[in-house]
């Protein structure tokens, strides 16, 4: 068993995975045993196994104290300074922009608040006769919008219907709007919006109806709440 | 090693064992001390105790010196696999042993053997190994190489495998885990020589 052939078919490090015959092994052990230079190969495989092994170990846990330390490294690198000015003026920047914006849009909003946008909610009150309306309001400049809110009640409805007529002499109520398919909204009430120039002075109802889906088609919409107002 | 180390073995196992036979002492302290070494490194590879192979060396001695003297060995030139198979019986019996039994030291057979503090290589400790693999794999010049190192000694791939993944013939994959090998021992044996060694592990 010369050298040659030893390192041609990797005794030595077949030997310490123990990966050779029982019969190459004992032949291997027997070299190994006749000659000093083959046992000091041997031993320096065995120690560059391990040590290669330790290596990895040691480099295993230093990648993770570095990933374990890697904020705090990163904030005293330079690079990371560098990176976090460009990123502080361009935040600077994009917040300015921002705020400009915002002061435009505040600006917008204060004046629609003086054109008068109104939401009210209208009060149900039982007993009360139509020619004395409970809830009074303010008609409004042209331009601005009114959002009446009306209780749709409790039953559970799968849409509701809500028409706005205005009241008059009797058989001439006219009505001013119908809206479909509400459903509840803010506060389990149900919005209606319509432009403050279609209230003109007088009196109003909000007739609120229900629509059952197991009814006759020409039954589906039930009364649900009636509610008055007066527009000065 | 070649054939002439061959011829010389043979010569020298073959001379020593008239020796042992005729009543030489200092027959038996060469023997000793010439085989030992590849004794113990056999019996630690076979039961991975270091202390359990110490124990089984002092037997290996008691038994192969027995067999010398009695004149009861059929071919003397192959001493080494004489011995050799000597200890892999004795380990193999005491690892077929449920219990370990701690033999009884034979103060003689100690005496003669020789300790580790003549062997660099394996006086030399882990740390200070891993600290040589470390720069003996930064002078590699290529990052091939250190993958050969690792794919073979760490992960334990085969040749084949590694080769057809990394590109790279048989030949050089040889050379690579060659000269590694080489070049760790020169470091530990020139530190070793320079009294740099610490530790044995």
């Amino acid at each position: 068993m010369d050298m040659k052939y030893i390192n041609d078919k990797l005794l030595v490090e077949r030997y310490l995975q123990g990966t050779l015959s029982n019969e190459e092994a004992e032949a291997f052990e027997e070299a190994f045993l006749a000659s000093p230079e083959l046992l000091d190969q041997l031993e320096a495989t065995e120690r560059l196994r391990q040590g290669l092994r330790d290596l990895q170990t040691v480099e295993g846990r230093a990648f993770a104290r570095q990933n374990r330390g890697f904020p705090a490294s990163l904030l005293h690198s330079p690079r990371y300074a560098q990176a976090a000015t460009i990123f502080l003026a361009v935040s600077l920047l994009v917040s300015g922009g921002l705020y400009m914006k915002n002061t435009e849009l505040l600006e917008q909003s204060a004046m629609g608040a003086t054109s008068g946008a109104q939401i009210v909610a209208l009060e149900t009150v039982r007993g009360v006769a139509d020619d004395e309306p409970f809830n009074v309001l303010e008609r409004g400049d042209v331009g601005s919008q009114v959002v009446l809110m009306v209780d749709p009640g409790f039953e559970p409805y799968a849409h509701f219907r809500a028409t706005i007529t205005r009241l008059g002499e009797a058989d001439t109520a006219q009505t001013v709007l119908q809206v479909d398919e509400l459903q509840p909204g803010y506060e389990d009430m149900l919005a209606l919006g319509l432009p403050a120039s279609m209230l003109e002075a007088g009196d109003y109802a909000v007739q609120v109806e229900g629509w059952r889906s197991d009814a006759p088609a020409d039954q589906a919409f039930e009364p649900v709440n009636r509610v008055t107002f007066r527009v000065r | 090693m070649t054939e002439t180390d061959h011829s010389e073995e043979r010569a020298a196992a073959t001379e020593l064992t008239r020796r042992v036979q005729e009543g030489d002492p200092r027959a038996e302290t060469e023997l000793v001390e010439r085989y030992s070494r590849g004794l113990r490194f056999l019996l630690r590879r076979k039961t991975r105790d270091p202390e359990l192979a110490e124990d089984l060396l002092q037997e290996t001695w008691a038994v192969a010196l027995e067999r010398l003297r009695g004149d009861s060995i059929d071919d003397p030139a192959r001493l080494a696999g004489f011995l050799s198979g000597v200890a892999r019986h004795l380990a193999l019996n005491e690892l077929r042993k449920a219990g370990r039994q701690k033999t009884t030291a034979n103060s003689t057979i100690v005496e003669l053997i020789p300790d580790e503090d003549n062997n660099p290589i394996r006086q030399a400790s882990r740390a200070e190994v891993c600290r040589h693999v470390q720069r003996l794999i930064g002078e590699l010049g290529q990052q091939r190489d250190r993958e050969i190192l690792n794919s073979f000694y760490v992960l334990e791939q085969d040749k084949e495998n590694i080769c057809r993944k990394l590109g790279v013939d048989g030949t050089h994959f040889n050379r690579v885990l060659f000269r590694a090998r080489q070049r760790l021992r020169d470091v530990v044996l020139k530190e070793g020589a320079r009294g740099r060694l610490r530790v044995v592990n």
